[in-house]
């Protein structure tokens, strides 16, 4: 996942991302990748508490060095409807519940219209109707066109994709298509 | 990320902070408060010093006659007869010594006063007029003697404060009559105060034209004809080089001394004395800002802690910064601008107090303090350097975190 994510480099074999070999990037190569071309979704959400949710999702427009400040509020607020929660765009993230602050993560993630979506456990944290939620996004964004990829425990959110991988101690144990 | 939005979110993590912020702002405002008031006492000291000095008279030289041997015993500075006031007339001279403005000999003896029943024993000095120019003395009330009154050897005399209240009291000493040393003299005029120089009083002092000493004085006995000193001043501070070189060929020609080691006679510049007065003082701020800086090492060393506290304290969110496409360049600017702001807000904390005490502090102590505003600007500039530099460490530190194992930790 983290090598997958640009955040690690593979210490043996190679990690070929759209054609390039992402192990031999320095850290700002490999920043800049994460910022175009993944976006992330965290077990615990990871937001920054003391900011208002349209600003935990214009983060990664600031360090695209996107200048327009209207229009980086624009966007922030459009994957904030995107995600249903236009209405608590200036919410923080202590006044959200677990359900919405995984969407105001999932806007972050969206926000500089990536290719990728990974998503950590995304759901580990929450309850079940809100994971199921959160489920119906990643299904849209992936009718939309996006890769998503979804690391979790529980079958019946594995069961949802359209790929599944099955990873045991670190080694691929099956790969199989589910037919819809 | 672009530089103001660096800078934002810098001042936000700070304000966010407030209570810490503030205390290890405290750290540096006392260090560049501490600089501050000692600069401030030091120039003040300086400034003193500098001003009694050049009360004296400025671009002043004042040439002494060398020791004269007698039986082998030297006699020390000021001894020999050697100079004259022919000296004095050929130093005036505006072919030979194109570099100095004013000369006037000085034939001092102390000498008593009486003026009714009232007694005073003082300094009386032969001048001439120049000589209040020279040592930039004015008469506050009634007249100055003129070259007229040099010329005609009149019985005139100016006189200082302290003379003038211990022979006449309070009611004013102009067209009164003195006794010196049994010769009546017409006061004409007073002079104004000029506190003391050294351990003499200036205002404790009586000026009479240099002829009319000569005749009091100088006739007879081995010191006939010489003059106690001469006064030379320089057109210009600047100038006063030139003005050494030729007053003292001139001397030398004039005395028939080949080797300027044997000269008998001295030329002290007053720019002697105030250079060894300011070099004393100078040491004295030397020491002060020197306390002052281990102040502001200290300071930086606060920085760097809370610094240091705070990338730990941060380190998810540094981790999530760099998930999100943060790269290292990005992060160090960050806490360096954190780092710097802390540094520049105690800055001008601490110019404020440290003006604020410049102001108040000298209606407590009997110390004039001067502002100076290169310490302010310097200040300011050093505190931001050691917020600067004590940043680095705890900077790179934070730009250097992996994200995943930021990321990871609890």
């Amino acid at each position: 996942m983290h090598i997958l994510g640009c955040l690690d480099v593979p210490t043996t074999g190679s990690y070929r991302m759209g054609g390039v070999d992402v192990g031999k990037m320095g850290e700002s190569e490999l920043a800049e990748i994460r910022n175009r071309k993944i976006g992330f979704v965290f077990q615990q959400f990871h937001l920054l508490p003391r900011l208002p949710a349209w600003k935990n999702v214009e983060l990664p427009l600031l360090y695209a060095d996107e200048r327009n400040r209207t229009l980086r509020r624009r966007r922030a607020e459009e994957a904030l409807a995107s995600v249903g929660l236009q209405e608590r765009y200036n919410h923080r993230p202590t006044e959200l519940s677990g359900g919405q602050q995984q969407r105001v993560a999932i806007a972050r993630a969206l926000v500089t219209d990536p290719s990728i979506i990974l998503a950590d456990e995304p759901t580990g944290n929450l309850a079940s109707t809100q994971a199921d939620e959160i489920m119906g996004i990643f299904e849209s964004l992936h009718e939309q066109g996006r890769t998503v990829v979804i690391i979790t425990h529980e079958p019946d959110i594995a069961t949802r994709a359209r790929r599944l991988v099955r990873i045991r101690d670190g080694k691929v144990m099956d790969d199989e298509a589910l037919v819809k | 990320m672009n530089w103001t939005q660096t800078i934002k979110s810098a001042l936000d993590s700070l304000i966010e902070r407030r209570t810490r912020s503030l205390l290890t702002m405290l750290g540096i405002l006392i260090g560049i408060a501490a600089v501050i008031l000692t600069v401030g006492l030091g120039e003040g000291a300086q400034n003193k010093v500098t001003n009694a000095i050049s009360s004296l008279g400025t671009n002043l030289l004042i040439v002494t006659p060398g020791s004269v041997s007698t039986s082998g015993v030297r006699g020390g500075l000021g001894s020999s007869a050697s100079l004259t006031l022919a000296d004095a007339n050929a130093l005036n001279s505006k072919v030979d010594c194109p570099d100095i403005a004013q000369v006037s000999a000085v034939l001092q003896r102390g000498t008593v006063l009486t003026a009714g029943s009232a007694n005073w024993t003082a300094p009386v000095q032969g001048v001439s007029p120049s000589y209040l120019t020279i040592r930039d003395r004015q008469v506050v009330s009634g007249q100055a003697f003129t070259q007229n009154d040099v010329t005609t050897h009149a019985d005139v005399a100016l006189v200082g404060s302290t003379v003038a209240q211990n022979l006449f009291g309070l009611s004013s000493p102009v067209g009164q009559t003195v006794d010196l040393a049994g010769v009546p003299f017409t006061i004409t005029g007073e002079l104004n105060t000029a506190g003391a120089s050294g351990s003499t009083s200036e205002d404790n002092t009586v000026l009479i034209p240099i002829t009319t000493a000569e005749d009091l004085f100088g006739a007879t006995g081995p010191y006939a004809n010489s003059v106690s000193n001469i006064l030379i001043s320089a057109k210009s501070a600047s100038s006063m080089g030139a003005a050494y070189e030729e007053a003292n060929s001139l001397l030398l020609q004039r005395h028939g001394i080949t080797n300027p080691a044997a000269a008998d006679f001295t030329i002290t510049p007053q720019t002697s004395l105030l250079s060894t007065a300011s070099s004393v003082s100078k040491a004295l701020t030397v020491l002060l800002v020197g306390i002052a800086a281990i102040a502001l090492i200290v300071g930086g060393i606060g920085v760097m802690n809370i610094m240091l506290v705070s990338v730990t304290e941060r380190i998810r969110e540094i981790g999530l910064r760099k998930a999100l496409g943060a790269t290292p360049g990005v992060i160090l600017r960050q806490f360096l601008i954190e780092a710097t702001a802390l540094g520049i807000m105690g800055g001008i904390f601490g110019v404020a107090v440290g003006v604020i005490g410049d102001l108040v502090l000298p209606h407590f102590i009997s110390q004039p303090i001067a502002i100076s505003s290169l310490a302010i600007v310097g200040s300011v500039v050093v505190a931001a350097g050691i917020g600067l530099i004590f940043g680095v460490y705890p900077a790179s530190r934070a730009a250097r975190l992996s994200p995943i194992d930021a990321l990871r930790s609890e």
